[in-house]
């Protein structure tokens, strides 16, 4: 309950903001929008770094880190705080001198003026504000994420489905409409204000919780002794050997339980009484509950004793149902390209998709052990009751199959630098931009940015890394929820209410930007664009924006009620499709023969193979897709770049006033 | 007291003083374009670290060098950026005022240098 009361004041103290901010608003649309062009330097870092940093950098990277290992920092960290600072040295500060001159407020009306095309607006709206809904998608996912495994057992009997805490629609819907509050109270300047405080308060509260669980795991280096003993490929981006043997012992075993269920649940083998008593006898480890005596104990004993015999075919659809990718149905019957005469390996059969929902089947395993968490278990008063998150964890942890380790491909790691190009083309960075006073104001984001990166991912990453070897997280664990278990189950309700509150900053420091910044496009591009602006008020053109932001962000949460996908992939997704824009905006304000139609080809290209890629990897279903070996988003930057270049050519350049006016 | 005031008046109405300002700017500009170019590259080729790919030892007891490696790659990116926004920022319109007032110095250093 103390984390619900620290997270209740926090958000109110957040619209109190809105409130104060909104005093100082000037009543124009230009002030809501762009507050005046009055942001300074410390402003204009404080909200360009916490609109960068969302929940991507808190949630994303200590659950990509648990699952990669220390790598992850290179992915993207570094090479980001290379990237980010060179958009907004190269484009930036230009982008602000021409926003300035021709009082642009939105890249579509950069776009219309520089590429000469009205119907260019009508084909980049729907591209931006699409990729923009996926980017508000991970921020409204991770805040309900965050606040249910955070407030676990606050209710005495409400929310059991949800382990007695606030279920994660409430704690989404909740965190949207506060930020939609004071988004609406202080337009661009309460967003400013609002990003400034959140960021510092991220920044002060994820370095103390640090230093609290460093210090609870033993210190620093024994947390990281811990990771070197146990999971050394965490360490790398190579697989250790010492982890190669272990996963192999461990999938051997796995394979073992698999057959035997199999043979058991289709085959119909049924052993006696005594030989399932001296399976489990024989079986040295209980496991949670006992379930790995009363798994893993007959089916050593059956194996043993041969009375396991299956065919390739019978084998693979084994694997497969064990590891929940088919019903058992499907087992029963025919399968489509299941080869019939080898075993699957590992990784190939890996690419038949789990069933959605099948860890459930842990709650009924599980039934008697599942509870209050605050209750104590009948008969072992020194031992809780389970959550129902625990319950299927425990489920998946034993059921499925060990994860193997896995190394970092060179390539991949290098074709992730197109990845943070993606600032170049964030529409609400675009707006952060053209809010500095002066191009001055740049100068200390652009020195700042990656330190500022540093100091919040270091700590993030070294953690992911750390509760792989921490024996409070079990394997296959959910990504997006292993910053709030480490530190619900390592630091006091009081300390974890605080960082909660830190971490719902940093999501709502990039979500009240990406609201202010549809509502503005959708003004400025769409309605004031093809009807006369003298046709509305201020105050009316304030209210269509607020209306367009309500209804994208209701479209967003209908979204993320879901099945949730791993925060680091979908961000990754998100932010290659703006970078496959990257070409576009870097040709716009340094090359002079970019044309209409080379335009045009590359807006394409960027769409096109975007979704044909995000497609082909399942919807981001699939973490570890690449294409012909590296990052999608290489190939989707090199076919627009192309695409863009070769119809430029071929087409007619600009006119010589288009020239002038962007070249003089 | 008035004379500098007065200096500062002609160096508003002097495009010469700001145009030679502007050229000196321009040249340092460019060099410096090309220094930080230089040192962007090479921050992407050092970020590329594949001789600490299998390095599980930890560095000060506890950090990873596929980690500590890269932090350093993040500090070196903000001593870029920093010497960027020295020898390399863009001039503005609106910089002249910045330019009239070092034109103004110059002026009346040299009215100094003359023994006025």
């Amino acid at each position: 309950m103390t984390q619900l009361v620290i997270i209740s004041i926090y958000l109110m103290l957040l619209l109190c903001l809105g409130v104060f901010s909104s005093k100082l608003f000037r009543g124009t649309s230009k002030d809501y929008m762009l507050a005046s062009h009055s942001i300074g330097p410390f402003m204009l870092l404080m909200s360009l770094f916490g609109t960068t940093m969302t929940a991507f950098a808190l949630v994303g990277s200590t659950g990509e880190s648990f699952k990669e290992g220390a790598g992850v920092y290179g992915l993207l960290a570094s090479s980001s705080g290379i990237i980010h600072s060179l958009c907004f040295f190269v484009l930036g500060v230009k982008l602000w001198d021409l926003g300035r001159k021709h009082g642009y407020t939105t890249q579509i009306q950069y776009f219309r003026d520089r590429l000469e095309s009205d119907r260019i607006g009508i084909l980049l709206f729907p591209i931006l504000v699409g990729l923009v809904i996926p980017y508000l998608l991970i921020g409204v996912m991770a805040s309900g994420t965050v606040i249910n495994s955070i407030t676990e057992g606050a209710f005495e009997t409400a929310f059991a489905e949800y382990d007695y805490g606030v279920p994660p629609w409430l704690a989404s819907l909740v965190i949207c409409i506060v930020v939609l509050v004071y988004v609406f109270f202080g337009g661009m300047r309460g967003t400013a204000m609002a990003n400034t405080a959140q960021t510092m308060v991220f920044m002060v509260l994820g370095l103390i919780t640090f230093v609290i669980i460093s210090h609870k795991l033993g210190g620093l280096e024994q947390a990281t002794q811990n990771v070197v003993d146990k999971n050394p490929t965490k360490m790398m981006r190579t697989v250790d050997p010492q982890d190669q043997e272990n996963y192999d012992t461990a999938y051997a075993k796995w394979k073992t339980v698999a057959f035997y269920n199999y043979s058991k649940r289709i085959k119909g083998l049924k052993l006696t009484a005594e030989q399932l008593k001296a399976g489990m006898d024989a079986f040295p480890v209980a496991g949670p509950a006992g379930y790995l005596k009363k798994t893993r104990g007959p089916a050593v004993f059956a194996a043993k004793n041969g009375l396991i015999d299956l065919s390739y075919e019978e084998k693979n659809k084994a694997l497969l149902l064990q590891d929940d990718r088919i019903t058992e149905g499907q087992a029963a019957g025919t399968i489509e390209d299941l080869p019939i005469d080898k075993e699957l390996s590992h990784e190939s059969f890996e690419e038949w998709h789990r069933r959605g929902g099948a860890d459930a089947i842990g709650l009924e395993l599980f039934e008697a052990q599942v509870g209050h968490p605050n209750d104590a278990m009948p008969g072992k008063p020194e031992l809780k009751k389970w959550t129902r998150k625990k319950a299927k964890g425990v489920y998946r942890a034993t059921s499925w199959a060990p994860d193997a380790p896995r190394p970092m491909d060179p390539w991949k790691f290098l074709t992730y630098f197109f990845v943070p190009l993606s600032v170049g083309m964030f529409p609400h960075l675009f707006q952060h931009w053209l809010t500095a006073k002066s191009a001055d104001s740049f100068k200390l984001a652009v020195v700042a940015h990656p330190i500022f990166i540093m100091i919040v991912w270091v700590p993030c990453v070294l953690l992911g890394v750390w509760m792989t070897s921490a024996d409070i997280i079990p394997a296959h664990f959910p990504p997006n929820a292993v910053l709030p278990a480490a530190v619900k189950a390592l630091t006091t309700p009081f300390v974890a209410g605080l960082l909660s509150a830190g971490i719902l900053a940093a999501i709502m420091s990039s979500l009240d930007s990406q609201f202010l910044c549809v509502g503005t496009m959708f003004t400025t591009d769409i309605v004031t664009h093809y009807r006369k602006k003298s046709e509305f008020t201020d105050k009316q053109l304030i209210v269509i924006a607020r209306t367009f932001i309500v209804a994208i962000v209701a479209l967003t949460y209908f979204f993320s009620l879901f099945e949730p996908r791993r925060v680091f992939t979908l961000g990754v997704w998100c932010f290659s499709g703006f970078s496959s824009l990257f070409p576009l905006i870097l040709a716009s304000l340094y090359w002079k023969k970019l044309t209409k139609a080379g335009a045009y080809a590359a807006i394409l290209a960027a769409g096109g193979s975007w979704l044909y890629l995000f497609a082909e990897s399942n919807w981001a279903a699939n973490p570890h897709y690449t294409f012909l070996g590296v990052m999608p988003v290489a190939t989707m930057v090199a076919a627009t770049t192309v695409a863009m270049i070769v119809v430029s050519l071929v087409t007619k350049p600009p006119s010589e006033e288009t020239l002038q006016k962007f070249f003089k | 007291m008035i004379y500098p005031m007065i200096c500062s008046r002609i160096a508003l109405l002097n495009p010469t003083s700001i145009q030679s300002f502007r050229n000196r700017h321009a040249i340092m500009n460019k060099n410096g374009k090309f220094i930080v170019i230089g040192l962007v590259i090479l921050l992407i080729i050092l970020h590329h670290d594949v001789w600490n790919w299998d390095k599980k030892e930890p560095v000060m007891g506890f950090m990873p060098v596929a980690l500590l490696w890269q932090a350093l790659i993040s500090v070196g990116a903000g001593i870029t950026w920093y010497i960027a926004t020295k020898i390399a920022w863009p001039v503005f319109d609106d910089d002249d005022a910045v330019v009239v007032t070092e034109s103004v110095t110059d002026a009346g250093s040299e009215v100094s240098e003359g023994g006025e």
